[in-house]
Protein backbone atom coordinates (compact mmCIF):
# COMPACT_ATOMS: atom_id res chain seq x y z
CA UNK A 1 0.00 0.00 0.00
CA UNK A 2 1.19 3.51 -0.85
CA UNK A 3 2.48 5.61 2.30
CA UNK A 4 0.76 8.79 2.06
CA UNK A 5 0.30 11.66 3.91
CA UNK A 6 -2.18 12.11 6.14
CA UNK A 7 -5.70 13.98 4.71
CA UNK A 8 -6.66 17.12 6.82
CA UNK A 9 -8.94 19.38 4.74
CA UNK A 10 -11.37 18.23 1.97
CA UNK A 11 -12.86 21.49 0.05
CA UNK A 12 -15.40 20.63 -2.39
CA UNK A 13 -16.04 23.22 -5.00
CA UNK A 14 -18.93 23.29 -7.84
CA UNK A 15 -15.75 21.14 -10.42
CA UNK A 16 -13.45 20.01 -8.39
CA UNK A 17 -12.17 18.10 -5.13
CA UNK A 18 -9.50 20.41 -3.17
CA UNK A 19 -7.51 18.22 -1.08
CA UNK A 20 -4.99 19.27 1.37
CA UNK A 21 -2.35 16.63 2.93
CA UNK A 22 -0.40 16.94 6.08
CA UNK A 23 3.19 17.55 4.27
CA UNK A 24 1.13 20.70 2.42
CA UNK A 25 0.95 18.85 -0.86
CA UNK A 26 -2.53 20.34 -2.58
CA UNK A 27 -4.30 18.25 -5.40
CA UNK A 28 -7.13 19.73 -7.20
CA UNK A 29 -9.40 16.64 -8.66
CA UNK A 30 -12.24 16.86 -11.44
CA UNK A 31 -15.12 15.30 -9.69
CA UNK A 32 -15.46 13.26 -12.75
CA UNK A 33 -12.12 12.37 -12.29
CA UNK A 34 -13.38 11.22 -9.22
CA UNK A 35 -16.54 9.70 -10.65
CA UNK A 36 -14.85 8.21 -13.47
CA UNK A 37 -12.02 6.28 -10.85
CA UNK A 38 -15.23 4.99 -8.86
CA UNK A 39 -13.95 1.56 -7.03
CA UNK A 40 -16.95 0.38 -6.38
CA UNK A 41 -17.66 -3.50 -7.96
CA UNK A 42 -19.86 -2.17 -10.65
CA UNK A 43 -17.93 0.62 -11.86
CA UNK A 44 -14.62 -1.07 -11.43
CA UNK A 45 -14.84 -3.38 -14.16
CA UNK A 46 -15.83 -1.13 -16.40
CA UNK A 47 -11.84 0.66 -16.64
CA UNK A 48 -10.48 -2.94 -17.55
CA UNK A 49 -10.67 -2.30 -21.03
CA UNK A 50 -10.31 0.33 -23.51
CA UNK A 51 -14.35 0.77 -25.10
CA UNK A 52 -15.94 0.29 -21.71
CA UNK A 53 -13.75 3.11 -20.13
CA UNK A 54 -14.29 5.90 -22.93
CA UNK A 55 -18.13 5.00 -22.01
CA UNK A 56 -18.10 5.04 -18.32
CA UNK A 57 -16.07 7.98 -18.96
CA UNK A 58 -18.82 9.56 -21.48
CA UNK A 59 -21.43 8.75 -18.89
CA UNK A 60 -19.28 10.68 -16.25
CA UNK A 61 -18.68 13.60 -18.39
CA UNK A 62 -22.99 13.83 -19.45
CA UNK A 63 -23.98 14.16 -15.22
CA UNK A 64 -24.75 17.25 -13.99
CA UNK A 65 -21.83 18.92 -12.05
CA UNK A 66 -23.02 18.96 -8.81
CA UNK A 67 -21.35 19.21 -5.16
CA UNK A 68 -21.27 15.87 -3.34
CA UNK A 69 -21.89 14.96 -0.12
CA UNK A 70 -18.74 13.34 1.81
CA UNK A 71 -18.81 10.96 4.43
CA UNK A 72 -15.38 9.95 5.59
CA UNK A 73 -15.29 5.91 6.25
CA UNK A 74 -12.92 5.03 9.24
CA UNK A 75 -10.00 6.26 9.07
CA UNK A 76 -9.48 5.17 5.33
CA UNK A 77 -11.68 6.52 2.87
CA UNK A 78 -14.32 8.69 2.21
CA UNK A 79 -17.39 8.42 0.53
CA UNK A 80 -19.09 10.84 -2.23
CA UNK A 81 -22.66 10.84 -2.16
CA UNK A 82 -24.19 12.28 -5.47
CA UNK A 83 -27.83 12.78 -6.44
CA UNK A 84 -27.48 11.39 -10.19
CA UNK A 85 -24.95 8.94 -10.89
CA UNK A 86 -22.99 6.16 -8.69
CA UNK A 87 -22.57 7.15 -4.66
CA UNK A 88 -21.25 3.46 -3.79
CA UNK A 89 -17.56 4.07 -3.81
CA UNK A 90 -15.45 3.59 -0.82
CA UNK A 91 -12.30 5.94 -2.01
CA UNK A 92 -9.28 4.98 -0.22
CA UNK A 93 -6.89 7.98 0.88
CA UNK A 94 -4.53 6.19 -1.20
CA UNK A 95 -6.71 6.21 -4.09
CA UNK A 96 -7.32 9.90 -3.88
CA UNK A 97 -3.79 10.89 -3.59
CA UNK A 98 -2.47 8.69 -6.56
CA UNK A 99 -5.55 10.56 -8.45
CA UNK A 100 -4.18 13.72 -7.77
CA UNK A 101 -0.20 12.57 -8.17
CA UNK A 102 -1.60 11.49 -11.76
CA UNK A 103 -1.07 7.66 -11.24
CA UNK A 104 -3.85 5.27 -11.92
CA UNK A 105 -5.16 4.27 -8.81
CA UNK A 106 -5.80 0.89 -10.63
CA UNK A 107 -2.58 0.12 -11.48
CA UNK A 108 -3.62 -1.10 -14.99
CA UNK A 109 -4.77 -4.07 -13.04
CA UNK A 110 -8.26 -4.84 -13.95
CA UNK A 111 -10.90 -5.22 -11.51
CA UNK A 112 -11.06 -8.54 -8.72
CA UNK A 113 -13.49 -8.90 -6.70
CA UNK A 114 -13.03 -8.40 -2.57
CA UNK A 115 -8.91 -6.80 -3.57
CA UNK A 116 -8.17 -4.06 -1.33
CA UNK B 1 -40.99 8.49 12.87
CA UNK B 2 -42.60 10.71 15.44
CA UNK B 3 -38.78 12.77 15.20
CA UNK B 4 -38.59 12.62 11.12
CA UNK B 5 -39.27 15.81 9.06
CA UNK B 6 -40.80 13.57 6.59
CA UNK B 7 -44.35 14.19 6.70
CA UNK B 8 -46.23 10.56 6.42
CA UNK B 9 -48.94 10.87 3.71
CA UNK B 10 -52.43 9.53 4.20
CA UNK B 11 -54.38 8.23 1.28
CA UNK B 12 -57.83 8.18 3.89
CA UNK B 13 -57.51 12.23 4.77
CA UNK B 14 -57.23 14.08 1.24
CA UNK B 15 -55.27 17.46 1.81
CA UNK B 16 -55.88 20.58 0.29
CA UNK B 17 -52.20 19.94 -1.31
CA UNK B 18 -52.88 16.63 -2.16
CA UNK B 19 -51.52 15.46 -5.90
CA UNK B 20 -49.64 18.55 -6.47
CA UNK B 21 -46.42 18.58 -8.09
CA UNK B 22 -44.79 19.09 -4.30
CA UNK B 23 -46.03 16.21 -3.10
CA UNK B 24 -42.85 13.66 -2.99
CA UNK B 25 -43.62 10.43 -4.49
CA UNK B 26 -43.40 7.60 -1.96
CA UNK B 27 -40.15 6.23 -3.69
CA UNK B 28 -38.62 10.39 -2.84
CA UNK B 29 -40.51 9.88 0.91
CA UNK B 30 -38.39 6.58 1.22
CA UNK B 31 -35.16 8.37 -0.12
CA UNK B 32 -35.94 11.63 2.30
CA UNK B 33 -36.53 9.53 5.08
CA UNK B 34 -33.38 7.30 4.40
CA UNK B 35 -31.31 10.61 4.41
CA UNK B 36 -32.49 12.10 7.32
CA UNK B 37 -31.39 8.43 9.29
CA UNK B 38 -28.01 8.82 7.19
CA UNK B 39 -27.82 12.44 9.08
CA UNK B 40 -29.14 11.28 12.37
CA UNK B 41 -26.52 8.69 12.52
CA UNK B 42 -24.02 10.87 11.60
CA UNK B 43 -24.90 13.23 14.05
CA UNK B 44 -24.74 10.73 16.36
CA UNK B 45 -21.09 9.42 15.34
CA UNK B 46 -19.91 13.10 15.90
CA UNK B 47 -21.41 13.12 19.46
CA UNK B 48 -19.27 9.98 20.18
CA UNK B 49 -16.49 11.38 18.77
CA UNK B 50 -16.70 14.46 21.07
CA UNK B 51 -18.18 12.77 24.28
CA UNK B 52 -15.37 9.69 24.10
CA UNK B 53 -11.99 10.01 24.16
CA UNK B 54 -10.69 6.45 23.30
CA UNK B 55 -11.86 3.71 21.56
CA UNK B 56 -9.72 0.30 21.50
CA UNK B 57 -10.75 -2.59 19.54
CA UNK B 58 -10.29 -5.79 20.94
CA UNK B 59 -9.61 -8.60 18.15
CA UNK B 60 -8.12 -11.77 17.47
CA UNK B 61 -8.21 -14.18 14.45
CA UNK B 62 -9.17 -17.31 15.98
CA UNK B 63 -11.68 -18.29 18.51
CA UNK B 64 -11.19 -18.96 22.07
CA UNK B 65 -7.64 -16.83 22.64
CA UNK B 66 -9.88 -15.33 25.58
CA UNK B 67 -10.71 -12.25 24.04
CA UNK B 68 -13.62 -11.13 25.87
CA UNK B 69 -11.98 -12.17 29.00
CA UNK B 70 -9.44 -9.63 28.13
CA UNK B 71 -11.67 -7.31 27.02
CA UNK B 72 -13.55 -7.62 30.18
CA UNK B 73 -10.32 -6.97 32.10
CA UNK B 74 -8.91 -4.35 30.20
CA UNK B 75 -12.17 -2.10 31.08
CA UNK B 76 -12.13 -3.00 34.79
CA UNK B 77 -8.43 -2.87 34.96
CA UNK B 78 -9.46 0.94 33.55
CA UNK B 79 -11.98 1.53 35.62
CA UNK B 80 -10.43 0.51 38.88
CA UNK B 81 -8.00 3.56 37.83
CA UNK B 82 -10.84 5.68 38.20
CA UNK B 83 -11.55 6.05 34.64
CA UNK B 84 -14.94 6.41 32.82
CA UNK B 85 -15.16 3.03 30.62
CA UNK B 86 -17.42 1.33 28.98
CA UNK B 87 -17.64 -1.99 27.19
CA UNK B 88 -19.22 -3.05 23.91
CA UNK B 89 -20.17 -6.54 23.17
CA UNK B 90 -20.00 -7.02 19.78
CA UNK B 91 -20.23 -10.72 19.03
CA UNK B 92 -24.30 -10.70 18.19
CA UNK B 93 -24.53 -14.52 17.94
CA UNK B 94 -22.13 -15.47 20.99
CA UNK B 95 -22.37 -12.58 23.34
CA UNK B 96 -20.55 -13.33 26.88
CA UNK B 97 -19.58 -10.32 28.27
CA UNK B 98 -22.72 -10.02 30.31
CA UNK B 99 -21.93 -13.41 32.23
CA UNK B 100 -18.18 -12.22 32.82
CA UNK B 101 -19.53 -9.06 34.22
CA UNK B 102 -21.79 -10.32 36.45
CA UNK B 103 -25.50 -9.00 34.73
CA UNK B 104 -26.76 -11.93 33.36
CA UNK B 105 -30.45 -11.77 33.17
CA UNK B 106 -30.45 -7.77 33.01
CA UNK B 107 -32.10 -6.11 30.49
CA UNK B 108 -31.66 -2.80 28.18
CA UNK B 109 -33.25 0.34 29.73
CA UNK B 110 -34.51 2.45 26.53
CA UNK B 111 -36.15 5.90 26.85
CA UNK B 112 -36.51 8.50 24.04
CA UNK B 113 -35.40 5.55 21.70
CA UNK B 114 -31.87 6.09 23.33
CA UNK B 115 -30.50 2.84 24.95
CA UNK B 116 -29.00 2.85 27.89
CA UNK B 117 -26.35 0.95 28.82
CA UNK B 118 -26.04 -1.70 31.85
CA UNK B 119 -23.51 -0.88 34.67
CA UNK B 120 -20.87 -3.64 35.47
CA UNK B 121 -18.04 -4.18 38.12
CA UNK B 122 -16.22 -0.89 38.64
CA UNK B 123 -19.23 1.23 37.18
CA UNK B 124 -18.21 -0.05 33.75
CA UNK B 125 -21.34 0.43 31.32
CA UNK B 126 -22.11 -2.58 29.37
CA UNK B 127 -23.72 -3.15 26.10
CA UNK B 128 -24.65 -6.54 24.24
CA UNK B 129 -26.98 -8.23 22.36
CA UNK B 130 -27.49 -11.22 25.15
CA UNK B 131 -29.38 -8.13 26.97
CA UNK B 132 -31.70 -8.23 24.04
CA UNK B 133 -32.30 -12.28 24.61
CA UNK B 134 -35.60 -13.86 26.30
CA UNK B 135 -32.82 -16.17 28.00
CA UNK B 136 -28.84 -17.29 27.51
CA UNK B 137 -29.58 -20.27 25.30
CA UNK B 138 -31.59 -18.59 22.72
CA UNK B 139 -29.55 -18.06 19.68
CA UNK B 140 -29.40 -15.03 17.28
CA UNK B 141 -30.01 -16.74 13.68
CA UNK B 142 -29.35 -13.97 11.55
CA UNK B 143 -27.87 -12.89 8.14
CA UNK B 144 -24.95 -10.64 7.92
CA UNK B 145 -27.19 -7.80 6.80
CA UNK B 146 -29.28 -7.84 10.02
CA UNK B 147 -26.01 -8.14 12.68
CA UNK B 148 -24.58 -4.70 10.65
CA UNK B 149 -27.93 -2.77 11.49
CA UNK B 150 -27.60 -4.42 15.05
CA UNK B 151 -24.34 -3.01 15.55
CA UNK B 152 -24.94 0.46 13.97
CA UNK B 153 -27.26 0.63 16.47
CA UNK B 154 -24.81 0.08 19.21
CA UNK B 155 -23.02 2.29 18.44
CA UNK B 156 -25.17 5.13 17.44
CA UNK B 157 -28.11 4.87 19.59
CA UNK B 158 -27.04 4.12 22.88
CA UNK B 159 -26.31 6.75 25.76
CA UNK B 160 -22.63 6.10 26.47
CA UNK B 161 -22.52 9.56 28.29
CA UNK B 162 -18.79 11.16 28.44
CA UNK B 163 -16.37 8.40 28.61
CA UNK B 164 -12.53 8.04 28.91
CA UNK B 165 -12.50 4.62 27.32
CA UNK B 166 -14.66 2.38 25.01
CA UNK B 167 -13.67 -1.32 24.70
CA UNK B 168 -15.00 -3.11 21.75
CA UNK B 169 -15.04 -6.75 21.79
CA UNK B 170 -15.33 -8.77 18.85
CA UNK B 171 -16.13 -12.01 17.68
CA UNK B 172 -12.89 -13.94 15.80
CA UNK B 173 -12.09 -12.83 12.69
CA UNK B 174 -11.49 -9.97 10.36
CA UNK B 175 -15.00 -10.05 8.72
CA UNK B 176 -18.23 -7.85 9.33
CA UNK B 177 -18.23 -7.13 12.85
CA UNK B 178 -14.61 -5.38 13.35
CA UNK B 179 -15.30 -4.05 9.70
CA UNK B 180 -18.12 -2.06 10.39
CA UNK B 181 -16.97 -0.38 13.55
CA UNK B 182 -13.75 0.40 11.97
CA UNK B 183 -15.70 2.03 9.09
CA UNK B 184 -18.90 3.90 11.36
CA UNK B 185 -16.00 5.31 13.76
CA UNK B 186 -14.17 7.67 12.75
CA UNK B 187 -11.14 7.83 15.34
CA UNK B 188 -10.64 4.60 16.87
CA UNK B 189 -7.57 5.02 18.69
CA UNK B 190 -6.12 1.49 17.63
CA UNK B 191 -6.63 -2.31 17.63
CA UNK B 192 -5.50 -4.57 20.47
CA UNK B 193 -4.72 -8.31 18.70
CA UNK B 194 -5.29 -11.36 21.66
CA UNK B 195 -3.29 -14.48 20.58
CA UNK B 196 -1.87 -17.62 22.53
CA UNK B 197 1.02 -18.49 22.02
CA UNK B 198 0.76 -21.80 19.31
CA UNK B 199 1.62 -21.12 16.05
CA UNK B 200 -2.61 -21.82 14.43
CA UNK B 201 -3.22 -18.81 16.69
CA UNK B 202 -0.26 -16.47 15.98
CA UNK B 203 -0.83 -17.35 11.66
CA UNK B 204 -4.21 -16.09 12.41
CA UNK B 205 -3.30 -13.01 14.59
CA UNK B 206 -0.80 -11.82 11.74
CA UNK B 207 -4.48 -11.33 9.73
CA UNK B 208 -5.53 -9.17 12.28
CA UNK B 209 -2.58 -7.02 12.27
CA UNK B 210 -2.65 -6.93 8.27
CA UNK B 211 -6.85 -6.26 8.61
CA UNK B 212 -5.55 -2.86 11.05
CA UNK B 213 -3.41 -1.99 8.40
CA UNK B 214 -5.62 -2.29 5.19
CA UNK B 215 -8.15 -0.01 7.64
CA UNK B 216 -5.30 2.54 8.85
CA UNK B 217 -6.46 1.61 12.05
CA UNK B 218 -3.19 1.60 14.42
CA UNK B 219 -2.49 -1.61 16.09
CA UNK B 220 -1.69 -1.27 19.94
CA UNK B 221 0.04 -4.24 20.26
CA UNK B 222 -0.59 -7.56 21.06
CA UNK B 223 -1.10 -9.58 24.05
CA UNK B 224 -0.70 -13.16 24.42
CA UNK B 225 -3.03 -14.94 26.83
CA UNK B 226 -2.60 -18.31 28.50
CA UNK B 227 1.30 -17.99 28.68
CA UNK B 228 2.23 -20.13 30.86
CA UNK B 229 0.93 -22.01 34.49
CA UNK B 230 2.86 -21.44 37.45
CA UNK B 231 2.68 -24.27 39.79
CA UNK B 232 4.62 -23.40 43.37
CA UNK B 233 5.55 -25.46 46.23
CA UNK B 234 7.61 -25.27 49.44
CA UNK B 235 10.85 -27.86 49.87
CA UNK B 236 14.09 -27.90 51.81
CA UNK B 237 15.76 -24.53 51.49
CA UNK B 238 18.58 -24.24 48.52
CA UNK B 239 17.99 -27.78 47.42
CA UNK B 240 17.18 -28.74 44.04
CA UNK B 241 14.59 -30.65 42.53
CA UNK B 242 13.10 -32.42 39.79
CA UNK B 243 9.11 -31.55 38.68
CA UNK B 244 7.34 -34.08 36.08
CA UNK B 245 6.28 -31.65 33.09
CA UNK B 246 3.81 -31.85 30.81
CA UNK B 247 4.76 -35.76 28.67
CA UNK B 248 6.80 -37.02 31.64
CA UNK B 249 9.15 -34.79 31.13
CA UNK B 250 11.42 -33.88 33.61
CA UNK B 251 12.15 -30.02 34.77
CA UNK B 252 15.30 -29.21 37.32
CA UNK B 253 14.06 -26.68 39.88
CA UNK B 254 16.15 -25.16 42.60
CA UNK B 255 14.13 -23.86 45.60
CA UNK B 256 15.00 -20.65 46.98
CA UNK B 257 16.54 -19.67 50.52
CA UNK B 258 12.82 -19.30 52.11
CA UNK B 259 11.91 -22.98 50.95
CA UNK B 260 9.97 -21.97 47.89
CA UNK B 261 9.82 -23.19 44.28
CA UNK B 262 8.04 -22.48 41.50
CA UNK B 263 7.89 -23.52 37.54
CA UNK B 264 5.76 -22.67 34.99
CA UNK B 265 4.72 -24.96 32.13
CA UNK B 266 4.28 -23.32 29.01
CA UNK B 267 0.93 -25.55 28.26
CA UNK B 268 0.82 -23.24 24.33
CA UNK B 269 4.62 -23.19 23.95
CA UNK B 270 6.13 -19.84 24.69
CA UNK B 271 6.95 -16.17 23.39
CA UNK B 272 4.84 -16.84 20.75
CA UNK B 273 2.71 -13.22 20.97
CA UNK B 274 6.48 -11.93 21.62
CA UNK B 275 7.81 -12.87 18.20
CA UNK B 276 4.82 -12.41 15.88
CA UNK B 277 5.22 -8.74 17.75
CA UNK B 278 8.54 -8.08 16.73
CA UNK B 279 8.34 -9.62 13.16
CA UNK B 280 5.66 -7.62 12.48
CA UNK B 281 7.23 -4.72 14.16
CA UNK B 282 4.15 -4.27 16.27
CA UNK B 283 4.11 -3.83 20.18
CA UNK B 284 3.88 -6.36 22.33
CA UNK B 285 1.59 -5.80 25.63
CA UNK B 286 2.35 -8.22 27.95
CA UNK B 287 1.33 -11.63 28.59
CA UNK B 288 -1.71 -13.06 30.81
CA UNK B 289 -0.85 -16.45 32.65
CA UNK B 290 -2.56 -19.64 32.16
CA UNK B 291 -5.16 -18.83 35.61
CA UNK B 292 -7.66 -21.05 36.37
CA UNK B 293 -9.31 -18.81 38.69
CA UNK B 294 -9.50 -16.53 35.58
CA UNK B 295 -12.43 -19.31 33.88
CA UNK B 296 -13.99 -19.75 37.44
CA UNK B 297 -14.27 -15.98 37.71
CA UNK B 298 -15.59 -15.82 33.92
CA UNK B 299 -18.24 -18.37 35.14
CA UNK B 300 -19.19 -16.44 38.07
CA UNK B 301 -19.31 -13.30 37.02
CA UNK B 302 -16.42 -12.22 39.59
CA UNK B 303 -13.30 -11.15 37.27
CA UNK B 304 -9.87 -12.57 38.24
CA UNK B 305 -9.12 -9.37 38.84
CA UNK B 306 -12.08 -8.38 41.25
CA UNK B 307 -11.68 -11.57 43.16
CA UNK B 308 -8.08 -11.48 43.74
CA UNK B 309 -6.90 -7.59 42.64
CA UNK B 310 -3.15 -8.17 44.20
CA UNK B 311 -2.53 -11.22 42.05
CA UNK B 312 -0.71 -12.42 39.15
CA UNK B 313 -3.57 -11.92 36.62
CA UNK B 314 -4.18 -8.32 37.82
CA UNK B 315 -0.67 -7.57 37.90
CA UNK B 316 -0.14 -9.01 34.34
CA UNK B 317 -3.05 -6.79 33.43
CA UNK B 318 -2.17 -3.81 35.17
CA UNK B 319 1.11 -3.71 32.68
CA UNK B 320 -0.69 -4.55 29.59
CA UNK B 321 -3.24 -2.02 30.56
CA UNK B 322 0.34 0.77 31.51
CA UNK B 323 1.31 -0.85 27.66
CA UNK B 324 -1.88 0.29 26.15
CA UNK B 325 -2.09 3.78 28.01
CA UNK B 326 0.95 4.91 27.08
CA UNK B 327 0.46 4.69 23.79
CA UNK B 328 -2.67 6.87 23.50
CA UNK B 329 -1.85 10.13 25.27
CA UNK B 330 -3.54 12.75 25.45
CA UNK B 331 -1.87 14.92 22.01
CA UNK B 332 -4.89 15.88 19.38
CA UNK B 333 -4.91 14.53 16.07
CA UNK B 334 -5.37 16.46 12.95
CA UNK B 335 -8.84 15.29 12.22
CA UNK B 336 -10.16 15.74 8.38
CA UNK B 337 -11.65 19.01 8.11
CA UNK B 338 -14.67 19.46 5.07
CA UNK B 339 -15.30 22.12 4.06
Amino acid sequence: MTEIPKLIELERTEQTAILRWKDGTEHNISWNDIRFFCPCAKCSPNRDDEESALALRASVDSLTAERPGVIPIGRYALTFEWSQGCSSGIHRFERLWEIGEGIDPDHGKPYSHGAW
Amino acid sequence: MSDSPVSQHNPNKPSEDANTAEDPSPQQQKQMEAQFQQMKRQMAMKKIAEDIKHKIMVLSGKGGVGKSTVATGLAISLADQGLAVGLMDIDITGPNIPKMMGLTGQRLHVEDGRIYPNIGHGGVKVISMAFLLEDEDTPVVWRGPIKLGAIQQFIADVEWGKLDHLIIDFPPGTSDEPLTVAQSLPDIDGIVIVTTPQEVALLDSRKSISFARTLNVPVLGVVENMSGYTIRGTAEPNSSMTVKGPSGVDIDVDVDAEGNWSVTLDIFKRGGGKTTAENLNVPFLGALPFDPGVVRGGDDGVHRIIAEPNGESAKAFEIVVESITSQLGGEEEDTLKII
